[in-house]
């Protein structure tokens, strides 16, 4: 998912942003208001965001503006209100202003994980919490993948790309939509980074027998199931 | 601290430390301008600011002398700030001097 972070503290927002990518989200950052409105608002084609994490007390103005700015336009992108402002009358207006949930720092890294995940469902009520093709299964909300009937670990790329595969059974994915969605790189950037992490991802399905990635020439590649064996 | 080295090792911790530290001195930084200039709102946004990222790393003892300042500087009470940040200083070499005992960088 894609996530954007509005975050002026330079921790914070390094903190968010690498535990929402061991998540295997990819991660977006605005460090004032100006930057996130210009993102959300003001470019020609404006990017939906799966989440946004949007701290209260930026350094040119606050963010319950940027959330009612964007309740306006009737935009139900989930957002999370993530800010040192403690007192239950800010919790009340940030929820009021529409807000999907609230966390106040300091913060522990699982929990903010916990509620983005939770966001991820809510803003997609029609999310599996699991994918399975044949003997391959992915539990989104655990982040655990099964290959084989083997509890089989997995990076954040790989994890995602698999995910992304999942979600697009026979469907042939091209490299340049696994780099935009899996990488965020809306840009060939001319490596064979697709084509590497692939290569460790059929590795790692060795033990599946009814499942395999297949190469497209020149295009990309399918995630097929096999028939099973015959008995 | 302890929980960002299980989960990210040696080099988050530091690089948290780090920006910890940087961000640090721009807000005591910006307090001091605020308090010259009696300006409340810049001194409590300092405040507010450097009581959420000292809290984070458990930097306990700044996150209440700050929420202290923040109080003072919503009641535009300057009296005792320049103390109060003058502590906060303090406090930071202090916290400075735990931290790199905590990640080994002392002989």
């Amino acid at each position: 998912m894609k996530v954007l972070v509005v975050e002026d503290e330079f921790m914070f927002a390094e903190l968010v942003q690498r535990g929402l990518r061991e998540d295997g989200h990819t991660v977006e950052l605005a460090r004032s208001c100006a930057s996130a409105r210009a993102l959300l608002f003001v470019r020609e084609v404006v990017r939906e965001y799966g989440a946004i994490l949007l701290d209260v007390a930026l350094p040119d103005g606050d963010g319950f503006q940027i959330l009612r700015d964007l309740r306006r336009e009737h935009r139900t992108t989930p957002v999370l209100m993530l800010t040192g402002k403690r007192r239950s009358a800010d919790v009340v207006r940030g929820l009021d202003a529409g807000a999907d949930d609230y966390l106040t720092k300091p913060f522990d890294l699982d929990e903010l994980k916990a509620r983005v995940r939770a966001l991820a469902r809510r803003g997609d009520p029609k999310r599996a919490d699991r994918l399975a093709l044949g003997d391959v299964s992915l539990d989104r909300d655990k982040r655990q993948a099964c290959v084989g009937g083997r509890k089989t670990a997995m990076t954040p790329k790989e994890f995602a790309m698999l995910e992304y595969l999942l979600l697009r059974p026979d469907q042939v994915v091209t490299r340049f939509e696994l780099l935009e969605n899996v990488w965020d790189m809306h840009f060939d950037p001319g490596s064979n980074v697709v084509d590497v992490h692939v290569a460790r991802l059929r590795r790692k399905l060795n033990h599946a027998r009814l499942v395999s990635i297949e190469t497209v020439r020149g295009v990309g590649f399918v995630l097929k199931a096999r028939s099973g064996p015959e008995t | 601290m302890a929980r960002l080295r299980r989960w990210g090792g040696d080099g988050l911790a530091r690089a948290m430390r780090d920006s910890f530290f940087a961000g640090a001195s721009r807000r005591l930084e910006s307090a001091r301008a605020g308090l010259a200039t009696r300006d409340a709102t810049e001194v409590a946004q300092a405040m507010h600011a450097l009581r959420s990222s000292s809290a984070q790393l458990g930097a306990l003892a700044i996150a209440r002398l700050c929420e202290r300042g923040e109080e003072e500087a919503d009641r535009t009470a300057f009296d005792d700030m320049k103390h109060l940040l003058d502590e906060i200083d303090r406090e930071l070499v202090q916290f400075n001097s735990w931290l790199a005992f905590a990640l080994g960088e002392t002989g």
